[in-house]
């Protein structure tokens, strides 16, 4: 079922109206900054709105010294990081090549590795932030092999 | 607030939509939430101020309604 703008702004407006009656004022602001791009046509499909926001979005620049990433190259790493799940050959053949890739900054690799590790904002250097990809990526191995071995045990 | 705060928000919001059942919701907010993860650590307020910077620039450039692109 397709959803529409209109659908998506009155579940915008439930939730402001939760935070509003909570009086938590950081999140009702945000709230209010969010629903004021949701301005264009009410019937427009939501996944229309969503991919006019993300190209916006990609041609954005922000002068910040906190970032400037590149959202195609963290995408495209991030996807092929999480799709070698726990395969080792396919989880290498990854992290070399975002190892390699001399156009991911430390800035893409700092969110690349967030969204990965779904842990901290950033690391010292980009190897750190590699670093952190790695242990991770053991990290998951390890609770997948505890888990088929749990697997094997039937209950008692 | 920082985006990724805001998210944790949305995705609040997406679990009581799914519990609900209404999952179109629910995933419409998770969609919405995952297109924002690259900019976790910048704050809602600087993203959407950017958002409508552009949205006004193209608005600016398109040719005015009644008038004949040359």
């Amino acid at each position: 079922m397709t959803l529409h703008v209109r659908e998506f702004k009155d579940a915008l407006h439930q939730l402001l109206g939760l935070y509003e009656a909570a009086g938590a004022k950081a999140p009702v602001e945000d709230l209010k900054r969010l629903l004021s791009l949701v301005d264009g046509n009410p019937e427009q499909s939501f996944d229309d709105f969503l991919q006019e926001l993300e190209r916006t979005l990609e041609r954005a620049t922000f002068k910040k010294a906190d970032r400037q990433v590149n959202a195609e190259t963290v995408k495209r790493h991030t996807e092929a990081l999480k799709a070698a799940g726990t395969d080792p050959g396919a989880f290498e053949h990854a992290i070399s090549a975002l190892q390699d890739d001399k156009s991911a900054s430390k800035e893409d690799v700092d969110a690349i590795a967030h969204e990965y590790t779904s842990g901290r904002l950033h690391w010292k250097t980009r190897k750190d932030g590699l670093d952190a990809i790695r242990t991770r990526f053991k990290e998951r191995g390890y609770q997948s092999s505890k888990m088929k071995l749990l697997e094997k045990f039937t209950p008692w | 607030m920082k985006v990724a705060q805001f998210r944790r928000v949305l995705a609040q919001y997406a679990d009581v939509q799914s519990a609900a059942g209404s999952s179109t919701r629910s995933k419409a907010l998770t969609d919405l939430s995952d297109a924002l993860a690259v900019y976790d650590n910048m704050t809602v307020d600087a993203i959407t101020k950017k958002v409508k910077k552009l949205k006004a620039l193209d608005a600016s450039k398109r040719p005015e309604s009644g008038t004949k692109a040359v």
